[in-house]
């Protein structure tokens, strides 16, 4: 049994802190003469979400005769969950047998989160390593299995933590400028009514994204997915995204909700009139004599066989779930990104185009099923052409400046790059190995 | 419960029939000849694509004698089919600055040619049309269609509207919308030459807290303001939600006043617990440039610990764990 090592949540050596937040010691997480690395990683805390991540464990105080252990999940009760590989391609195994070399070399194997079982706090979960013949735990590696959730349905916890980022993101001013001048005026024909409008905008929503999961901010949080042809009260509330606006638009939040600090160009707060009734509806638009509810699910999901039909999603449900406010920035494309509730929409526009493509397995980019620059490509949307503005390119047609530089990269190799192409966001589970781009949803498997 | 096979069977039986019941309307909307007809067509199409059956329902679209359910459904059934025609979009056009056309029609008309601003190419061919059309409904007798023309010609900046807005604040001229809508969209391009007009706005006993609210929203970064929303803040008369909105106002304005004028008022139990709570709030999110000082202020988080232990307010006891917990992490960075 290797050494104890306990992990308090204690921030300044305050115990009455911790007895007045009534959160009992974490589980201690036991080390021992091991080392397991996680996406390269041997130390720090590790995330992962159903795609794969190669692993490698290895015995540290060599040498020793070989050492047959198991590898399991380090409680099966709570937390996140993973699945264990011996290969790439191999099936999924709820734990895994190794026999560890005594000179200390690695052995490789990979691990993804077992779908369905998503982490609901940082670190709960983790792999423990058990000798084969005792089943005594002879090390341990905590993780997060951290995918992106509908906001609906976010625990209290995730949802401030969420929030928390994103707001400390707006307060840290220039960094939430790029997301504004991203997508303003002068972007407009660049991002919008052309084939790359999807790649270009899960590269936008993975940017904001990691800019949140940054250490100093929390790389814990995800962003979670407006759901919107579903009733969504508990994001139209107070708490969350705001609540029902008074006469003139302007939604109220709550005194502990970090929004209520939103600021856009020195103007606080956020003004937002749902043309919906957001507690009892999906997302409508008024159409006139009545309210039209934007495209279902199931029916952008039927939209097919292939890429030529499915782009169609870019005017429904997309351009009318923008729409389906009376007032407010979300509606117009030029500040669209003052409004937080933004990334949530493209968060769910990325979601609806992410289970596209695992229902119709489209993934190869070979294929023009799965992404088609035709009929009438211009710069931007080509397969191997690099996106504004990671790219810095403003030389025409590219609109005229290049805001915030490459696309902030892992800790690791992964993709997209700090250039990202539109190929590189398309196989972004990672189907063929070191394709992927490490973001999953809930309801997305990736198998 | 039924499993992903059974679900996935379900789902494109489902689709299959919508698409039967799609064909069905387009065949009766073929033959449709009045009101009746078209409306119980057009309610079973989920999107008119055909050609001849798009150029049929725009003649009933431009018919301003038509049923207006059937003009509405026209728009709201032959969107994509409209968006992929500049023609069609021109009769939208027509429709929204037509003040002789039914109201519920121009309205459908502004919120489809809305849709198309996001995802028509051809949309931005027209866009000078369409925003000389929006200045000619600042005009228009619909407040509703005022307001939301208003609001799209602020979020370009156009300098016609800002004009007209202001006049309306000053009393140049009779307003176009409320004050408190006019303030609003004047901080789409916040520009020093509105502060006077808002401040004296806020200031005034004749504006209702609307308007006020709407005010210190934008006066954030008015240096001229800075005393006056401070004020606002630390006045215990004053309306709640008022003195709350000036928390944010003054630390996005003035961060490094307010981090001390906020330190006082979280630790003066003759304060509101939400007037706390709100700006332990806003001091989690202060600038980065004034985090380091604030987070080594020892004293503060041990009174912020104690506050902690020791309130029966549940926002508050949230709030301050929050602030101990972000200080906490910029400590350990």
């Amino acid at each position: 049994m290797g050494s104890l090592t306990r992990t308090i949540k204690n921030l300044f050596g305050n115990p009455g802190l911790d007895k007045a937040r009534k959160i009992p010691p974490a589980l201690p997480v036991i080390t021992g003469p091991f080392e397991i690395s996680i996406n390269t990683l041997s130390s720090g805390n590790a995330y992962i979400g159903w795609t794969l991540s190669s692993c490698s464990i290895r015995i540290t105080n060599q040498p020793q005769a070989n050492r047959d252990v198991i590898l399991k999940n380090r409680d099966t009760s709570t937390g996140g969950q993973i699945i264990f590989r011996s290969a790439f391609g191999s099936a999924n195994q709820d734990t895994l047998s190794l026999t560890l070399p005594g000179d200390g070399s690695p052995v490789n194997f990979f691990i993804g989160g077992k779908f369905g079982f998503p982490s609901t706090d940082d670190q709960d979960g983790g792999i423990s390593l058990t000798d084969a013949a005792t089943s005594g735990v002879l090390h341990q590696r905590t993780l997060m299995v951290r995918v992106r959730k509908n906001a609906n349905n976010l625990t209290v916890g995730e949802r401030d933590r969420f929030l928390h980022a994103y707001a400390t993101l707006n307060a840290a001013t220039p960094d939430y400028q790029v997301f504004l001048d991203s997508h303003n005026a002068a972007a407009a024909n660049e991002i919008h009514h052309r084939p790359s409008f999807l790649p270009w905008h899960r590269a936008f929503v993975l940017s904001l994204e990691r800019h949140l999961q940054t250490i100093a901010i929390d790389p814990s949080v995800t962003i979670p997915y407006w759901h919107f042809d579903q009733p969504s009260p508990k994001i139209f509330d107070p708490d969350f995204m705001g609540g029902t606006p008074n006469s003139v638009g302007r939604v109220p939040f709550s005194g502990t909700n970090p929004l209520r600090n939103w600021t856009i160009f020195g103007v606080t707060g956020v003004t937002r009139r749902p043309s919906f009734n957001t507690a009892t509806s999906g997302a409508q638009w008024d159409g006139g004599t009545g309210l039209v509810a934007v495209q279902s699910e199931a029916v952008t999901l039927a939209l097919g066989p292939g890429w030529a039909q499915f782009e169609d999603m870019e005017l429904d449900p997309h351009d009318t779930a923008h729409t389906c406010f009376s007032s407010g920035p979300l509606i117009s494309p030029a500040t669209a990104t003052q409004d937080p509730l933004f990334f949530l929409l493209h968060s769910n526009i990325d979601r609806l185009w992410a289970k596209w493509q695992q229902k119709m397995n489209r993934y190869d980019t070979s294929n023009t099923a799965t992404y088609s620059p035709q009929p009438a490509p211009a710069i931007g949307d080509f397969l191997t052409d690099t996106m504004w503005p990671w790219n810095g390119v403003t030389a025409s047609p590219r609109p005229p400046t290049a805001p915030g530089g490459p696309l902030i990269q892992l800790a690791f190799p992964s993709k997209p790059g700090p250039t990202p192409t539109v190929a590189d966001v398309i196989d972004y589970i990672g189907k063929t190995q070191g394709n992927s781009n490490y973001f999953d949803y809930d309801d997305v498997p990736v198998s | 419960m039924p499993n992903e096979d059974e679900h996935l069977e379900s789902v494109q039986d489902k689709l299959k029939a919508r698409q039967e019941q799609n064909e069905s309307g387009l065949s009766d909307f073929t033959k449709a000849r009045n009101a009746i007809e078209y409306k119980a067509a057009l309610q079973q199409i989920r999107s008119l694509s055909d050609p001849e059956a798009v150029k049929k329902a725009i003649e009933l679209l431009k018919n301003k004698q038509e049923d207006v359910t059937v003009r509405s459904l026209v728009l709201q059934k032959a969107l994509s089919s409209i968006g992929k025609n500049l023609e069609y979009i021109r009769d939208c056009l027509s429709i929204l600055q037509d003040k002789t056309d039914r109201i519920e029609m121009r309205k459908g008309a502004f919120s489809v040619l809305k849709v198309f601003s996001f995802g028509s190419k051809l949309f931005v061919s027209l866009r000078p049309e369409y925003m000389a059309i929006l200045r000619s409904l600042l005009d228009d007798p619909d407040t509703n269609l005022r307001e939301m023309a208003a609001e799209e010609l602020a979020k370009d900046k156009d300098e016609f509207v800002q004009r007209r807005l202001l006049d309306g604040l000053t009393k140049q001229e009779a307003p176009i919308i409320s004050d408190a809508k006019a303030i609003q969209l004047l901080g789409y391009d916040i520009h020093a030459e509105y502060y006077p007009a808002v401040r004296r706005l806020l200031q005034s006993s004749e504006s209702d807290d609307v308007t006020k609210l709407e005010a210190i929203h934008v006066l954030a970064n008015d240096p001229e303001s800075k005393q006056l929303l401070v004020n606002m803040m630390l006045d215990k008369k004053q309306d709640k939600e008022l003195r709350m909105s000036s928390v944010a106002a003054v630390q996005s304005g003035h961060p490094r006043d307010f981090v001390q004028i906020a330190k006082a008022l979280v630790l003066d139990e003759s304060e509101s617990t939400d007037m706390r709570t709100v700006c332990l709030n806003a001091l989690t999110l202060v600038h980065p440039t004034e985090k380091a000082a604030l987070h080594e202020d020892q004293q503060f988080l041990e009174k912020v610990s104690r506050l902690h232990t020791l309130t029966k307010s549940p926002e508050l006891k949230r709030m301050s764990l929050r602030y101990l917990e972000s200080a906490g992490r910029h400590r350990k960075q």
